[in-house]
């Protein structure tokens, strides 16, 4: 019997027709692979052989802000000196790099080159996903090495191997808005301790009647402008407020370091007591929202920039896009330096990074590195600086004129405060910010002690670090 | 009338069609194998991890049910538990009883209709990061069109949505419930279109009420479309990362951290594959128990 509507050898014949298109587009991807398999074309630039290199970060030639426009008159720079090497970029979250990074790697389609801080260089490292750099470094002209600062040197060093260029060097000092501090009486260089502090953000904290928070019948569901705020939501990547100055200030020492790296100092009586400051900055002296516990970066900048705190503090390096934002002159908004518990120095500036690092599968890692060498180079910190408001890595660039630029006197300011008083940002071997968090919302939310607090995140934290054998801990 | 003589089958077509047997299984082939490649083949990895002590990706030694026990006896755990029960349930009833109702909506001759439903579709196809994100801003307390335009044009101090523990619980759920109706609605609707008209009219005939109608034709003969419905609705709220990664970030403190947030947290905060696979195998264990009921109701007495 013959079959109606359905054809059997019409239905193959398809199959056969898509099956051909399909496999022509597999041999087409594959003779492109095989091409890159094979290496590099004709027509390398300054020894270095054609590739594209993918480049992954928060800050990119494609966005916008100044870090962006800066990045992208370095790849600018870079293209006619290398026109053979294009660079691919990927515009990705700060919160998630690290770990996109690592499962990229793990899947071994990292990009060559990531952007790295201390939050994610240590898992990195263990994970053997980051190239090291130690070799190509000490190749580099010895004017350059003596000109780069010794914090770039010092960051991302593990066992005598460096695996990071770090391309922001910067750190938190306190931000000001003058006028709003002069309005009460308070002169912000003065603010020498953090009781202090406390006392001239509740001078400047008013409710919708006029009335601060020592005052009775404060409402702070009127108030309009806060004293301090952080972004301090839950995976944001924010950790107890001012937690490394004070282990810096009260206990002398890092917070999380080698050669051990435990959390025991967490619950010391003086790190209870300056916690306590903390959760009393929101529950007791009312100069910080509630609010400011779902705040992520982004809002804890709005926040300050739409005139909504009298002062803030995050990095340095942002700057630039805070003042671009600032619905007040930007004038307004002074820096100063940190005070201390009991006021006899100026508090410790920690130093933070973001770097570059390269993939240790990268197929490009000539190419990366001689990108990476370019991102270093004195123009590029200049455009950095200039562009995009960040701190200079090279001495030769700290003397140049601009610097002079009101918009860039923190620069100043940071080396000066750097040099009486500064610590690295350790990586360490487990994550602590998630557990930061969720004891600081503990305290805050849930009225549980700070000793109780601390000590669970602790107890936490410990647990972690002893399921990582000791030979392979940072040192 | 010409009659087709009935012959013996030709011995080279009895081949033929031996050879042809196969084609139904060659024709389903393809998506044997993506299931298997992109659904069992992780699934049994994950139950290979969730056994062995792992490092980043490499797999150390064999520590057998050591994870199990570790996230057992964790108490942050068993409140994930308590959090992803208590979202899924009031999520998943709210959207399917909103869904059902709008269903019924939608089905009516009434006017618009076809813009009624293009407009009830749209939070669904609208992408799950976005949503998420629209409404964290929506929600600040600070910045948020709600407390702007609603609490304090009403007078009231400033709600802290996403501050406080119950009501960031209640913002996750009402947002998942605005993203999950539209589909609700999509499946019911074509279950109640499926009902035959005679049903009501024979229904209305013996003197039947609508309500009456409602619970003895409607509600039966959509039994198999509500089932479904629960159960797809169940799983896909339990196994939900996004909407608490993107809103609350499992805070304020843990109050909204499901068991897949913790499963995440596990394994890309702190890097511990093993034991956030054990987490994975849990969740599994509970969305094939929830999957085993509904294939067992589902064996139900056909109406008609």
């Amino acid at each position: 019997m013959q079959s109606q509507g359905f054809s059997r050898r019409r239905f193959f014949e398809k199959m056969a027709g898509v099956a051909g298109v399909a496999g022509l587009m597999v041999a087409g991807a594959g003779c492109q692979s095989i091409q890159e398999a094979l290496g590099p074309k004709t027509g390398a630039s300054g020894g270095v052989a054609a590739a594209t290199l993918r480049y992954m970060g928060h800050f990119t030639a494609l966005g916008d802000t100044a870090r962006d426009r800066a990045q992208k008159q370095i790849d600018e720079k870079f293209k006619s000196s290398f026109p053979n090497i294009t660079v691919q970029w990927e515009q990705t979250a700060w919160e998630t790099i690290g770990e996109k990074y690592m499962a990229a790697w793990s899947a071994g389609t990292a990009p060559d080159i990531s952007l790295f801080s201390p939050a994610n260089t240590t898992q990195a490292v263990r994970l053997g996903s980051l190239e090291d750099l130690q070799p190509a470094f000490k190749q580099w002209p010895d004017a350059d090495q003596k000109d780069l600062s010794k914090a770039w040197w010092d960051t991302g060093l593990y066992g005598g191997k460096k695996y990071l260029a770090p391309l922001l060097l910067f750190g938190d000092l306190p931000l000001y808005r003058k006028s709003l501090f002069d309005a009460a009486g308070v002169n912000v260089d003065e603010i020498r301790t953090w009781q202090q502090y406390t006392e001239a953000c509740q001078k400047v904290v008013k409710d919708g009647q006029g009335r601060n928070p020592t005052q009775a019948g404060f409402d702070e569901s009127t108030v309009r402008v806060w004293g301090w705020h952080q972004f301090l939501a839950r995976g944001s990547g924010a950790g107890i407020p001012h937690f490394g100055q004070f282990t810096q200030d009260r206990l002398g020492k890092h917070d999380l370091g080698p050669p051990d790296w435990t959390a025991d100092h967490w619950t010391a009586p003086e790190m209870i007591e300056s916690v306590q400051l903390m959760v009393d900055w929101v529950l007791k002296h009312k100069i910080q929202p509630r609010s400011s516990l779902t705040y992520n970066l982004e809002d804890a900048d709005n926040k300050f920039v739409s005139g909504g705190a009298a002062t803030y503090q995050f990095g340095t390096h942002r700057f630039a896009s805070w003042r671009e934002k600032m619905q007040f002159p930007p004038e307004d908004a002074v820096w100063a330096r940190y005070p201390t518990w009991d006021g006899k120095r100026w508090g410790p500036v920690m130093i933070n990074h973001w770097s570059m690092g390269i993939s240790s599968k990268s197929k490009y890692k000539d190419q990366a590195l001689e990108l990476t060498k370019f991102w270093m180079s004195a123009d590029a910190d200049l455009i950095m600086s200039d562009v995009a408001g960040q701190q200079p890595k090279r001495t030769s660039v700290t003397s140049n004129p601009i610097f002079e630029r009101p918009d860039l006197s923190f620069v100043k300011l940071f080396d000066q405060a750097a040099r009486e008083w500064s610590a690295p940002l350790y990586s360490p071997p487990i994550r602590p910010s998630d557990l930061y968090i969720q004891a600081y919302h503990q305290m805050v939310n849930e009225n549980v002690p700070v000793q109780k607090a601390l000590g669970d995140a602790r107890d936490a934290y410990n647990k972690l670090l002893a399921e990582i054998p000791k030979d392979q801990l940072p040192q | 009338m010409q009659q087709t003589a009935i012959t013996a089958p030709h011995p080279v077509a009895r081949a033929r069609r031996r050879q042809l047997d196969l084609l139904p299984y060659l024709m389903i082939a393809p998506a044997l194998l993506a299931i298997g490649l992109f659904s069992l083949l992780p699934t049994f990895y994950g139950m290979v991890i969730s056994v062995y002590r792992v490092e980043f990706v490499q797999l150390l030694s064999f520590v057998g049910l050591a994870n199990y026990t570790g996230v057992l006896a964790d108490p942050k755990f068993w409140n994930s538990v308590r959090i992803s029960f208590t979202f899924t349930a009031i999520s998943m009833l709210l959207s399917v009883g909103i869904g059902f109702a709008l269903a019924l909506v939608a089905n009516q001759a009434v006017r618009f209709r076809g813009l009624f439903r293009t407009i009830a579709l749209l939070p669904w196809v609208t992408s799950y990061v976005v949503t998420y994100l629209i409404f964290r801003w929506i929600l600040n307390a600070d910045f948020g069109l709600l407390n702007a335009l609603f609490v304090e044009a009403l007078g009231w101090p400033r709600i802290q949505w996403l501050g406080d523990p119950n009501l960031a619980m209640a913002c996750l759920i009402l947002v998942n419930v605005w993203r999950g109706v539209p589909y609700a609605m999509v499946l019911l609707l074509a279950g109640r279109q499926g009902i035959p008209q005679e049903l009501y009219e024979a229904a209305a005939i013996d003197g039947a009420s609508g309500v009456r109608s409602f619970f003895s034709v409607t509600l039966p003969l959509m039994k198999t479309a509500l089932l479904i419905l629960i159960v797809l609705t169940t799983i896909t709220d339990f196994n939900i990362v996004v909407a608490m990664l993107v809103l609350t970030g499992g805070g304020p403190g843990t109050a909204t951290e499901s068991m897949s947030l913790r499963m995440y947290y596990e394994a890309f905060n702190y890097a511990r594959m093993g034991s956030a696979s054990a987490i994975a195998m849990i969740i599994f264990a509970i969305n094939l128990a929830l999957t085993l009921v509904y294939v067992r109701v589902l064996r139900t007495e056909k109406y008609y």
